[in-house]
């Protein structure tokens, strides 16, 4: 529909050179005053630390007796408990900003084990980081961080700000480095994250040890549903070794990949989850892996479909192995053991098959299929709609579709590979 | 120029028409445009971030274009100032290019990162569903809203398809 004028119109909006010029000269000045300011950012917070020390040495007594808040700081000058710095506000907080709360926590630990906050302290990275999450109140979080220093932590301010159409975008405030003795009476105060919906935060929490609790990815499934392992291990490798991101640019990286794994699970780093289950009810699981995002907008969790396996009796086995499931063609479960398989091909057309697993569990049988065409007649886009090659209404395209689309009463049980 | 600034410029010219567009169909003043897009890189350079893919990185300055203009619209004396759009498009722009631009930037706030996206930028409705945090569903009703709108006033404008 006039996407060709559409497209004219906006090369009409390109800026020319000089404007370009000039931007990039004022990003370049934006960030050399940013330098600047850092440094009259650091003496300002010293000449504060000083006053308030000042202040308080004056009033100890009195703020000793009266502040838990109070006895808490000044231990840590004293002991030490804090580092000599005191919490580090980040100015640059919502660089990290995500709807994924582990996104921006992870990430920012990322960053500051390359020491890029300064200090000696590093956040101890052994086969992942190790955290718990306790609650202020429904917007702000700290996450206490194992560090590579026995007996301290780090902790991790976050905090929830509202965004438009979501339920919020979660940025580091700040951090601070704590003795353990320090960082269990903060606890004290806090709410732990385990009495936290998965709602609340999208994400799953951390139990007391810190440990995930949303599975163990590491375990072998045992019983019937050990037919998957071989294929769970190839995704564990692939997500164990960063998605081979280090051999991308070498002749080994296409082999890396186990032969199961998702071709387009492989282009984009990200969590990694499986689920079983049974689709077309003949009492084996089928095998569903999923990746990316831990909720974000939506309520429930619900990652992005890679792939679905079955078992044949023999074997298990791709239910469509003549598909590459991403981001252009998808799949989704429904009640009844309907799957529908949804694509588009192209800005003009789009579709929608539902699928059931055959009778005999092997391969598919086609149930119903729609597609969406449009098409310009003279100078107006016009949509069709087609139910098996026939021509059928746009409301009943739409009716009909929703008539398939009946939410799966069980809820799938997705467990991080890791 | 170390190899630093020289990748950023490099990086720079490769998306600054792309942010640059984006932003203006959020904020329709050229002014406006220009700090956006300064804001956009600037948190770039401040970020530090590793891409992982050319795509990857393409898709996170769609998205902070688009968050940090939605930012600046939010605040509120903007939101009390009415804009001319007609006086913000540029010059060169003319005839039904520019009819066709001002009926796109009429668009709600919601379409039209989606159409820019979907028709300019050529992404499918499920790559800028993982993008925008948004159902594929959703991508697709603003997708067909959009339509829907700009038929109705291209079409009072009276011919605006033929061509």
């Amino acid at each position: 529909m006039g996407e060709d004028k559409i497209i004219a119109a906006w090369n009409r909006v390109n800026p020319d050179n000089g404007t370009k010029e000039r931007i990039l000269r004022q990003i370049q000045d934006t960030m050399e005053q940013k330098k600047a300011s850092r440094f009259k950012g650091v003496f300002r917070k010293f000449a504060v630390g000083a006053a308030l020390f000042i202040l308080m040495l004056g009033s100890i007594g009195t703020a000793y007796a009266a502040s838990p808040a109070f006895r808490e700081y000044l231990h840590s000058l004293l002991f030490p408990v804090y580092t000599p710095e005191e919490i580090v506000s980040l100015d640059n907080g919502h660089m990290t900003g995500s709807f994924d709360l582990t996104d921006v926590l992870l990430s920012f630990l990322d960053r500051f084990n390359r020491g890029e906050f300064g200090g000696s302290v590093t956040a101890l990275r052994k086969e992942g980081y190790h955290y718990s999450l306790y609650r202020e109140n429904e917007d702000r979080l700290r996450a206490f961080v194992d560090s590579s220093i026995e007996g301290q932590c780090i902790v991790v301010y976050l905090e929830r700000l509202e965004y438009e159409e979501t339920e919020g975008i979660w940025q580091i405030t700040g951090y601070q480095i704590l003795e353990d003795t320090a960082a269990d009476n903060m606890k004290g105060r806090l709410e732990p994250c385990s009495e936290v919906s998965a709602e609340d935060t999208g994400v799953p929490f951390a139990d007391e040890n810190g440990s995930e609790d949303v599975s163990d990815g590491c375990k072998a499934l045992s019983g019937e549903a050990a037919i998957y392992n071989h294929i769970l291990d190839e995704y564990r490798d692939m997500v164990q070794n960063d998605f081979y991101m280090e051999l991308r640019d070498s002749d080994a990286y296409d082999s890396s990949f186990g032969e199961n794994v998702s071709s387009e699970i492989r282009f984009l780093k990200q969590d990694v989850y499986y689920a079983l289950y049974d689709v077309d009810g003949n009492g084996t699981k089928e095998l569903i892996i999923a990746g990316g995002g831990r909720g974000g907008s939506n309520s429930a969790f619900s990652p992005w479909n890679y792939d679905l396996y079955g078992y044949d009796g023999d074997a298990v086995v791709p239910v469509f192995p003549e598909m590459e499931f991403g981001c252009r063609t998808n799949f989704s479960l429904y009640e009844n053991g309907i799957i529908e398989v949804f694509y588009t091909s192209s800005a003009a057309e789009s579709g929608v098959d539902f699928y059931k697993i055959a009778a005999d569990g092997i391969g598919t049988e086609l149930v119903d299929s729609f597609v969406m065409v449009g098409h310009l007649e003279g100078d107006v886009p016009v949509f069709a709609y087609f139910q098996n090659g026939g021509q059928i209404t746009e409301e009943e395209y739409k009716t009909k579709i929703q008539s398939y689309e009946v939410t799966l009463t069980a809820t799938l049980e997705w467990v991080q590979i890791q | 120029m170390d190899d630093q600034a020289k990748k950023f410029t490099f990086t720079y010219h490769q998306y600054v028409d792309m942010v640059y567009r984006l932003c203006f169909s959020f904020l329709k003043t050229k002014e406006d445009t220009e700090d956006a897009v300064q804001s956009v890189f600037v948190k770039y350079l401040k970020s530090g971030k590793k891409f992982e893919s050319g795509e990857h990185e393409k898709a996170w300055f769609i998205v902070t274009a688009s968050n940090t203009c939605k930012d600046m619209l939010r605040q509120a004396w903007r939101r009390n100032v009415s804009m001319e759009i007609y006086d913000a498009i540029p010059d060169t722009c003319e005839g039904e290019d520019r009819d066709v631009l001002t009926a796109v930037m009429d668009l709600p706030e919601k379409y039209k990162t989606v159409v820019y996206l979907y028709y300019y930028e050529g992404y499918q409705t499920r790559e800028i569903a993982q993008m925008l945090h948004k159902p594929p569903s959703t991508i697709r009703n603003y997708l067909a809203e959009a339509r829907k709108k700009l038929k109705k006033v291209l079409g009072e404008q009276g011919g605006m398809y033929h061509g």
